[in-house]
């Protein structure tokens, strides 16, 4: 055994004595304790967990330019109610999400068995998501197997060493998040190289269950902290924390745009990041299978539902366009709390309808404006990378980009605005520009080359001398413009 | 003039920071002071900072539902631990339970105590125009003194 795999399996025994200290979950520690991974994978067969309900094979038995995917988010504490909103909302979906409550996230799994059991009693709805760990690996064995279509669990864990053990034990195919993009928007002191760390191990478990052909699907975060985002930094965090998934061995991974700007905005970036795949990491990674997610917006929702329809409709013609393979579909009540099932239901019957009526159109009927906003976003891609000193090649290691990733956030040279943690600087700020496309307002210590800045600048109707004060309210307004109708 | 001193924090297992940030910008902008505790703020770490920095105004935000049983905790905690003298004014704002929003369920934060609870508040206006009666009440009482 070499070093490697040594300290893994020491953090291996450490997760699962963790998991021991849940009561109601000692049996499953003693299950996973006493099987090697093959052994657990043989048993998934065995339960029909696997094969047909394979995230990675609907990903890849996608057509291109067929309509995206559609997937929900979906998370409740019961599971006998998760199951049956599961089984409700399968025919209308391809794909389906369990999405974990917040005390599972933050590894608060004594807090979270006293709210299930609260829930429980009670009978009335405590927990925002669902409590994986807690249901067991029998009881979710046995919901997975029970539906026809596959399961993504998706969370928002800085540290989910836990949740992708039981969760991979389960049977769940496809497991979202990463070392950046569920450690600065997720946490507020959780340090990258703990999260590295942490992510590491979840990598190496997805590799060892990636057996019989069927690897576990890895998706990064592409929202990040759902607000206002610089187009190009999501598309740079996607690259960056898609080239260390990938360093790390897995093998069929998804990145991923959110819906912020126009139609036309939002296929660019799209278009920007598949030729950033395309360029760098295909050549590494050739037989890595390499899927597109698009978000629905993911920022503040109109009270009322037709205002609520009108951004979904923009947000799926964007995905149809930018050729998603996947889309995530929000509903027209996100205003007012935890959608119905119901809501569900008929957010994914209106986003396929809206996708009938949009036939086979694609990004080439997109206005010279798409590509000319492709073409600026691509040269200043290539000049961040650049300055960076970003090298996409074999020869480097999975630590020589962490230490980079450091460096430049520690820096503020890469940033993200609004996230509660204290990895990032949060100096950068977007606004909305009179077209509703999404501009760089405030650069904070990002080496933005002069030439984009002027550009990103051109289209806010905002004077340059604006103070910090004022920055951020214009940023905030923007933000929460699309509520307002 | 004495400066009004406003504590921020969001509560529990929450790590929506948007509204926080707002809050405190709109604090600054009016000349309070503050600090602010961020987000994944624990019901001890409030209490620590309230006897710490001894602040006029306590605002806890609470956004992902979950926010009841560590509100709770953290009303319990003040009068067990804060002296009444020192007790800041304490106001609450957010999604405050999960699922569909019911006005008799704000009652419940009230009744623990709260002197102001903000239930999915559709801008900051509210919030501001009490946040100015608050100013003009403690600069006018320390002005008096």
């Amino acid at each position: 055994m070499n070093a490697r795999s040594e300290r893994f399996e020491l953090q291996r025994r450490e997760q699962l004595e963790m998991l021991c200290r849940i009561p109601e979950r000692s049996e499953d520690a003693l299950y996973l304790q006493s099987k090697s991974i093959e052994n657990i994978v043989n048993d998934l067969d065995e339960h029909g967990c696997r094969s047909a309900l394979d995230f990675s094979v609907a990903l890849k038995q996608r057509q291109e330019k067929s309509d995206p995917l559609l997937q929900f988010r979906c998370g409740v504490g019961r599971i006998e109610e998760q199951h049956h909103m599961l089984r409700m909302l399968h025919e209308n979906a391809d794909l389906l999400t369990v999405t974990i409550d917040s005390y599972t996230r933050q590894n608060d799994y004594l807090g979270c068995s006293a709210a299930l059991l609260v829930e429980r009693s009670t009978e009335q709805r405590v927990l925002n998501g669902y409590p994986l760990i807690h249901h067991g690996v029998a009881a979710n064995r046995e919901m997975v197997a029970d539906l026809s279509k596959p399961v993504q669990v998706r969370h928002g864990t800085p540290d989910p060493r836990l949740l992708a053990e039981v969760a991979f034990a389960s049977g769940y195919t496809a497991f979202e998040g990463g070392p950046v993009t569920y450690c600065i928007p997720y946490s507020k002191s959780v340090s990258l190289k703990e999260a590295f760390e942490a992510w590491a191990y979840v990598e190496w478990l997805a590799v060892d269950y990636s057996q019989h052909d069927c690897p576990i699907n890895r998706e990064s975060f592409a929202p990040l902290s759902g607000v206002l985002i610089p187009p190009i930094i999501v598309i740079l965090i996607q690259l960056l924390e898609g080239y260390w998934i990938l360093l790390s061995g897995v093998t069929s991974l998804t990145l991923g745009i959110t819906q912020l700007g126009t139609v036309d905005q939002d296929v660019a970036v799209q278009r920007v990041l598949k030729r950033g795949v395309e360029e760098f990491l295909r050549p590494l990674f050739p037989f890595a299978e390499i899927s597109y997610a698009f978000h629905h917006w993911m920022g503040p929702f109109p009270a009322a539902r037709e205002g609520a329809y009108r951004i979904m409709e923009r947000g799926t013609r964007a995905a149809k366009m930018g050729d998603a393979s996947k889309l995530i579909v929000k509903t027209s009540v996100e205003r007012h709390g935890v959608p119905s099932l119901d809501d569900t239901i008929n957010s994914l019957k209106t986003t396929k309808a809206c996708l009938d009526t949009l036939g086979s159109c694609d990004s080439s009927l997109s206005p010279l404006f798409t590509f000319d906003e492709e073409d600026a976003l691509w040269k200043e891609l290539k000049h961040l990378l650049h300055l960076y000193g970003i090298k996409f090649s074999r020869n480097c290691s999975v630590s020589e980009l962490e230490n980079k990733l450091e460096y430049l956030f520690d820096e503020g040279l890469l940033d993200i605005p609004m996230a509660p943690s204290s990895v990032c600087r949060g100096k950068v700020l977007a606004a909305r520009d009179t077209h509703g496309n999404v501009r760089v307002l405030e650069p904070g210590r990002i080496p933005f080359s002069a030439h984009y800045l002027k550009r990103e600048k051109a289209g806010l109707n905002v004077p340059d001398d604006l103070t910090p004060y004022k920055k951020l309210w214009c940023s905030y307004e923007s933000l929460m413009q699309w509520e307002n109708g | 003039m004495n400066q009004v001193k406003v504590l921020l924090c969001v509560l529990g297992n929450d790590i929506h920071v948007v509204a926080n940030r707002m809050l405190d910008l709109i604090c600054r902008e009016r000349g309070c002071v503050t600090v602010n505790l961020g987000a994944l703020t624990p019901a001890d770490e409030v209490i620590e900072a309230v006897a710490d920095n001894r602040p006029d105004l306590l605002l806890v935000s609470t956004l992902n539902g979950q926010g009841y049983p560590e509100a709770s905790r953290l009303m319990a905690s003040i009068k067990e631990n804060i002296q009444a003298a020192y007790r800041p004014a304490i106001w609450l704002g957010g999604n405050l339970f999960v699922g569909d929003y019911n006005d008799s369920e704000k009652q419940r934060y009230l009744d623990l105590g709260f002197d102001k609870v903000y239930s999915r508040p559709r801008n900051f206006n509210k919030f501001s125009s009490d946040l100015d009666d608050i100013i003009n009440i403690l600069t006018f009482t320390a002005e008096t003194v």
